[in-house]
């Protein structure tokens, strides 16, 4: 239960090999590529320049992709095996033998088309000109006087004030950006006038020559040409899919070889090139060393260097979680918070044996343990895997605690006979006799749980040696022998009347952790710089501000042990809300005739295990996340994803 | 303290909105599309840019119209910031209206004794005719200086355009005016620092502004001794009378005898290492480093005034290297020599 060892490697091929080399990247399945150059390369990486060509798979992708819309062919991924298409130039080829042959049948459609856009463009224009309410002829066929319609930017009609030429704009509309309108001048003027609207970005709206009329009786001339064209369209169309059914497997087949050379193509924007050489770096688990290798034997253009993982320091090593088959699926859970370092613990076995724990407590049922245990293999199987496997354990936790609970399906006596019979006196532990037992239990194992934090968080910070954030802050050694010196004190002088709060106690205990809270920054200063200064970073701090500044601090820790200890009485709070639901469910079924009592029963588990069910399980992800993870772990890994030259329609 | 939590908020939200701002790979994508179209378009998908430009059809869109609303964009951000917290009646806090205002000016002289006055209100933002006091376009109808000058009575400039130098045939001397409003511009820029802030914050802000003259001089001078010889007499009355950098250090740098010697001495000092040998122009280097400073600024100060200084002058940056990367497309220039000329 670790982080998987990478390994770093460097890729160097002569200029030609490149594809090769990208398709064997590619087929390793293990391979997580990395740019050339960093983005914050200094001027040494300068000789080295990315390769930002243009990719040749680009425009046939598009053309393929319209010809498959245009066909109404929907594009999945295909074995391309038998497909002998290879160079940009092939596929290019391809794509304009298929729009030869569909040009007729095309050319048809996309005429009747354009005729519908033409007159529906036509429409949106005159919708800009409802102002206007002159037959357009008249305007237009103006002798003396020329017009232009169309849209100006705003700021350039606030500009027109400057001009003082022989010319008059009229505003239709206004939306965010534009002014819609039409400007007027002598036709001599004709020249400067548009020169001076074209310098103002002015764009013209052609109103074409078939608008006739004043605007309304446009629009209905316009709807009426519209609907015949649509009739021609859809002629063309049945055409157009009788060829799709010919030749939809060769198109099928050959976009999916397009899209798989495309994306290795782009793999290229990551690759350094100097001179006749490039330069391909990455990483790949250690475990794969030699499948990896292997896929380059035979090629001597081609040189592998395998180095540790740190060995670039512009390139942070991926994290893959390795885990058992028993913690695997709460794997989601930490992924979700952010992935550890590549050096860093993986607190995946912790969180898994945690949640299962806390999910029994507060979801105690023996019967609807079952259910969820059975509902978890069939997600698991049929839906998604981890979550699947979070449920099958979380429900089995569940059955175990429902026996310790002897609650099987809200009925809390169901197994009285059962502990009765084997003759042990503790169980069944019913929530509602033991409210007060319950309660101290979950606070303690929230203190119990926030002391394994702080070891944790001590262990980690040892070994990234850091000397702060091990022995003086508030998790590290001083946090743990104040907290846990507290907790110990509070627990024997209130429940087992112990005096344990001695002065000595107090000082060695509880003062001189405090103070080592208090003081962390300097304290760590002289452990680790062998000298005394108040701040971490190098503005000078007053004694002032740092006696301000960890008071308020200190404050806020100890608040927090507080509240993040108390924070666990909500897992002894869901035991009892957990029985004080099912006793609703069981007063409705007495309320309720004996035929209905079965019908009752169902939905009310029913209900509970959806409604409780998520509630506990977002209660403790929280619980995870707030109170545990924050003492120790920082999510800021990066996820290990290894290239692939995958199917995507998606043109960008 | 109610003081320092709300410049806390105006730096959390400026470098919130840092965070959106185009990274390298979005310039990598820019540089690699065909036309000015394409890059429209990529722009009106980014998180920076996609509400300025959501109405725009990128097909049909003017490059120069393009440009002019990415850089109402720009001062649409600052003013928001700005907003954010009350500052935008505050002094200093108009620092870019007054910097557009000047460049405005300059272009204006220009256009004016050029007879270019069509030119001039084409390219005039709809910020600084919406935002500023000095009527522009009105100005823009003069037909000469002297016009223009008696137009501007009243307002702060008559006085300045009284002391610009005239050339024989009555037209004024354009390298000396721009040299006198720039001057004046960071003279009034200088006073509203000293006057609105006190301590570290005026000291770095009069660092950050004295550095970017330092910048502009080194730049200036380098153009006029190696593209027109100028003699360092010359080139010292062109330039700005401040400095961050020392004047000694920069009076050796105008005094030197040729280019190359100029170029060896700025690489000597700390802008050397942000200039690289493929570099023709010692341009590219010095903003580099004006940029890191900037960009090392934003992350490192909590003072509002300071980190909002430091954000517009990477937003100009930023604005800069859109329009080389579309200059680019459109001249189809390769992507790989585009993306060298941008600045990061």
């Amino acid at each position: 239960m670790a982080i998987e060892k990478m390994e770093f490697v460097s890729v160097t091929a002569a200029r030609d090999k490149l594809d090769t080399v990208l398709e064997k990247c590619c087929r390793s399945g293990c391979f997580q590529i990395e740019s050339a150059i960093s983005s914050n390369a200094g001027g040494g990486e300068r000789a080295l320049q990315l390769l930002n060509d243009k990719n040749p798979y680009d425009v046939p992708f598009k053309g393929l992709s319209s010809i498959a819309i245009e066909l109404d062919i929907q594009l999945r991924e295909t074995n391309f095996d038998c497909c002998e298409l290879e160079s940009g130039a092939d596929f290019a080829g391809f794509c304009d033998s298929l729009e030869e042959q569909l040009a007729e049948a095309s050319a048809e459609k996309q005429s009747a088309l354009d005729l519908i856009s033409q007159r529906r463009a036509a429409l949106i224009q005159i919708t800009h000109l409802h102002g206007l309410n002159e037959q357009f002829d008249r305007i237009f066929n103006c002798r003396h006087v020329h017009v232009r319609v169309g849209k100006l930017p705003l700021e350039s009609h606030r500009k027109l004030e400057y001009y003082d030429q022989n010319f008059f704009f009229v505003p239709f509309e206004r939306d965010r950006n534009y002014c819609w309108g039409m400007y007027f001048c002598p036709k001599n003027d004709k020249e400067i006038v548009d020169d001076i609207f074209t310098s103002l970005y002015f764009e013209q709206v052609h109103i074409p020559d078939f608008v006739r009329g004043n605007t309304e009786e446009a629009f209905k001339l316009l709807e009426a040409e519209i609907a015949e064209e649509e009739k021609l369209a859809e002629a063309a169309d049945r055409e157009l899919k009788d060829f799709a059914r010919v030749h939809e497997q060769e198109i099928q087949r050959a976009f999916s070889k397009l899209c798989h050379k495309r994306a290795v193509f782009e793999l290229r924007r990551k690759v350094g090139v100097l001179r006749d050489k490039v330069f391909i770096k990455g990483f790949i688990p250690k475990k794969q060393h030699k499948e990896f290798e292997k896929l380059f034997e035979g090629c001597p253009e081609v040189s592998l260097t395998f180095m540790p993982p740190d060995a670039d320091s512009s390139c942070t090593p991926p994290t893959v979680l390795k885990n058992t088959f028993l913690t695997r699926p709460y794997s989601m859970l930490v992924e979700m918070y952010g992935l550890p370092d590549y050096t860093g613990y993986n607190p995946t076995a912790f969180v898994a044996l945690t949640y299962t724990l806390m999910f029994g407590i507060m979801f105690g049922d023996l019967g609807q343990g079952f259910i969820i245990f059975l509902l978890g293999l069939i997600i698991g199987k049929k839906v998604h895997k981890n979550f699947g496997g979070m449920m099958t354990r979380c429900g089995v936790s569940s059955m175990i605690f429902g026996t310790v609970y002897g609650s099987v399906f809200g009925y809390e006596d169901l197994l009285d006979p059962v502990f009765e019979g084997i003759g042990i006196d503790l169980l069944p532990l019913h929530p509602f006799r033991n409210t007060s037992f319950i309660l101290l239990t979950a606070v303690g194992l929230g203190v119990a749980l926030i002391l394994i934090s702080m070891i944790l968080n001590i262990v980690i910070g040892f070994r990234e040696g850091d000397i702060e954030k091990a022995v003086f802050s508030n998790n590290g050694i001083a946090g743990l022998v104040f907290y846990g010196s507290i907790a110990a004190g509070v627990a024997a002088t209130m429940l087992f009347d112990v005096k344990i709060m001695s002065a000595p106690f107090v000082i060695m205990l509880i003062v001189i952790p405090a103070v080592c809270i208090f003081c962390k920054v300097p304290f760590a200063a002289v452990v680790k710089y062998k000298e005394f200064r108040l701040s971490d970073e190098e503005e000078h701090m007053t004694v002032g501000n740092f006696i301000v500044e960890n008071f308020f601090e200190m404050f806020e820790y100890v608040l927090s042990y507080v509240s993040n200890t108390m924070s666990f009485l909500r897992v002894g709070g869901f035991v009892l809300s957990h029985a004080g639901m099912m006793l609703v469910v069981s007063t409705l079924m007495n309320m309720v005739g004996s035929g209905a009592r079965p019908f009752v029963l169902v939905i009310g588990n029913a209900f509970v295990m959806v409604m409780e069910g998520m509630i506990v399980a977002i209660q403790i992800i929280r619980l995870e996340f707030y109170e545990i993870f924050s003492r120790f772990y920082s999510g800021n890994g990066k996820p290990f994803e290894p290239v692939k030259a995958g199917f995507s329609t998606e043109i960008e | 303290m109610l003081e320092m939590y709300s410049t806390n908020a105006i730096v959390a939200k400026i470098r919130s909105v840092y965070g959106t701002m185009l990274t390298m790979d979005d310039f990598r994508e820019m540089v690699a599309k065909r036309s000015v179209a394409e890059v429209a378009d990529y722009l009106r998908h980014t998180k920076r840019y996609q509400e300025r430009l959501r109405d725009i059809d990128p097909n049909s869109v003017h490059r120069g119209l393009f440009e002019q609303l990415l850089a109402d964009e720009s001062y649409s951000t600052y003013k928001r910031m700005c907003e954010f917290q009350g500052l935008e009646d505050k002094p200093f806090y108009d620092f870019l209206l007054k910097k557009s205002e000047c460049s405005q000016m300059i272009k204006l002289v220009n256009a004016v004794d050029c007879g270019l006055q069509h030119s001039f209100v084409q390219g005039l933002p709809r910020y600084v005719m919406e935002n500023s006091r000095i009527p522009f376009l009105t100005l823009a109808k003069c037909r000469s200086f002297e016009e223009l000058k008696a137009r501007l009575k009243g307002t702060g400039y008559f006085r300045l355009f009284g002391k610009f130098r005239l050339t024989g045939e009555g037209r004024v001397d354009f390298t000396d005016a721009e040299v006198k409003l720039r001057t004046s511009l960071y003279e009034q820029l200088a006073e509203d620092a000293v006057r609105s802030f006190t301590g570290r914050e005026k000291d770095e802000l009069l660092r950050l502004i004295r550095s970017e003259i330092d910048v502009i001089n080194m730049i200036n001078a380098y153009r006029l001794k190696s593209f027109f010889g100028y003699e360092p007499e010359k080139i010292k009355r062109s330039m700005l009378p401040f400095t961050q950098a020392g004047k000694k250090n920069m009076d050796k740098l105008y005094e030197c005898s040729d280019p190359e010697k100029m170029r060896a001495m700025i690489e000597a000092g700390p802008y050397g290492k942000y200039i690289s040998p493929d570099d023709d122009d010692i341009e590219l280097g010095l903003r580099r480093r004006t940029l890191y400073t900037m960009k090392h600024t934003l992350a490192r100060s909590n003072s509002a005034p300071i980190a909002l200084y430091a954000f517009v002058c990477i937003c100009e940056n930023e604005l800069r290297n859109i329009v080389r990367a579309i200059e680019g497309v459109r001249y189809d220039v390769d992507p790989a020599l585009i993306y060298r000329l941008l600045i990061f």
